[in-house]
């Protein structure tokens, strides 16, 4: 257990409620700030992180998403999605969690789309935002059968 | 005239010629000396009377003692070293300047106990050694006797490391049970010498951990011979997935994020703690 892992994990909490407390103050972009800088920080292990700091990463570029693809940055948060995804990339929580990310992203650009006049930008982000759910659907599936080896695998649409 | 003797009316000595004839008769002490002179003259033993003969006549140098004088005179080191000898004598010359060096290094060299290459050099060293032992450092005595044990034909049991929570699951202590169970059991080694070791051990395991190098292959790494019948297992936890600090059947709730990385952060403090503890030998 490397006490940088430790350090980091420290930092991770810190940036995380700092991006809570500027969100209950409305502030969004203090809040992403926070996150980014703790995204694009130098991780313990340099390029190859232990899976505790990858797996905290890839959770913050989740909230990362969330927080830019309610202001409307649609690319950027698809961006720190699959940022995420490169870091997270065996089937655990944190990676079905991202997809999920994406699904709601999708449904925000959906909606923006359409108050553009967009109809078909709207149907294909429509689809790639069932895509995503499916994913995280069949990724947390694998995550309960990995947990729990007596029960039935559930059935996907 | 006749010189008036006696002492009461004798005039005080003066240096004076005396005329031819007058001379007084020596005393009783200048007889014995002038006889010894005369001895000594004879033996050719009276320095004064040598050097002025050697001036006035000096005589043929010996050949063996001029091969000496020259061999001195030139200083060479092929001309052997600081002193020729010459009929049961030796001549000394004065130390070079490299001499001098030479022995003050070896003067220093052995009041700091180091062994120097010459074999002379070496020789003395043994020699003060043996007048005056030094204390064997710590750290040398280790050393000698981890060396004697190494060689020494004694039982190899395996350290067992548990490997901690990998992919998902906590100390696996019964796979280090059977791990250990498994090796083939040798000869014991010696109460005291099991206790050293034991406490080598710990501390190596410790060192490890903090230096972090220490690496779990599959089952299990040996890191010290201890007796069979007390293995040390150390449980170390090791950097892992944090799936399992999840409920699997919850889904993680947008905007959560600060909640799970307390939950993380937490853990894997307490896992440090878990793993300092286990290198200090408290399970």
């Amino acid at each position: 257990m490397d006490p940088a892992l430790l350090a980091f994990l420290s930092k991770a909490r810190a940036a995380h409620h700092a991006a809570d407390l500027a969100e209950d103050a409305k502030d969004d972009e203090r809040a992403v700030a926070f996150l980014d800088q703790l995204a694009r920080g130098p991780l313990p292990g340099g390029g190859r992180p232990p899976p505790e700091a990858a797996e905290v990463i890839a959770d913050t570029r989740a909230r990362l998403a969330d927080l830019r693809s309610r202001r409307g940055a649609f690319d950027a948060a698809l961006a720190d999605v699959a940022a995420g995804l490169a870091l997270a990339v065996a089937p655990t929580h944190f990676r079905g969690h991202l997809f999920e990310v994406k699904g709601i992203v999708k449904e925000r650009e959906i909606e923006a789309l359409k108050s553009k006049g967009d109809g078909p930008g709207a149907e294909r982000a429509r689809a790639e935002a069932i895509d995503a759910f499916n994913e995280a659907i069949e990724i947390q599936n694998k995550v309960i059968e990995g947990a729990l080896p007596g029960a039935a695998p559930a059935s996907s649409r | 005239m006749t010189r008036d003797l006696r002492p009461s009316s004798a005039p005080p000595f003066e240096a004076t010629a005396f005329a031819p004839g007058s001379e007084p008769p020596p005393t009783e002490e200048e007889t014995l000396a002038a006889a010894a002179t005369r001895e000594a003259l004879a033996r050719g033993e009276d320095p004064l009377a040598h050097a002025l003969r050697a001036a006035h006549a000096p005589a043929p140098l010996d050949e063996h003692l001029l091969d000496a004088l020259v061999a001195c005179a030139l200083d060479t080191p092929a001309s052997v070293a600081s002193s020729v000898p010459y009929e049961g004598q030796y001549l000394e010359r004065a130390p070079t300047p490299q001499e001098r060096a030479d022995a003050e290094a070896l003067r220093d060299a052995l009041s700091r106990g180091d062994v120097p290459p010459a074999a002379e050099a070496a020789f003395a060293s043994a020699l003060a050694a043996a007048y005056r032992p030094r204390e064997l450092d710590p750290a040398v005595n280790e050393a000698l006797l981890a060396r004697a044990l190494a060689a020494a034909p004694a039982a190899r049991p395996r350290l067992a490391l548990v490997r901690g929570g990998a992919e998902g699951g906590e100390a696996k202590g019964g796979e280090a049970e059977g791990a250990s169970r498994a090796a083939p059991r040798r000869a014991r080694i010696t109460r005291p010498v099991v206790t050293a070791l034991a406490s080598v051990a710990a501390l190596a395991a410790g060192i490890a951990l903090v230096s972090g190098k220490l690496a779990v292959r599959g089952d299990h790494a040996s890191l010290a011979e201890v007796a069979p019948a007390a293995p040390m297992r150390i449980a170390l936890v090791h950097e892992r997935s944090t799936d399992d600090l999840f409920d699997p059947a919850q889904r993680f709730a947008v905007g959560r994020q600060s909640e799970r990385v307390d939950r993380i952060a937490r853990a894997r403090a307490a896992d440090l703690r878990t793993n300092r503890f286990a290198a200090w030998g408290v399970q």
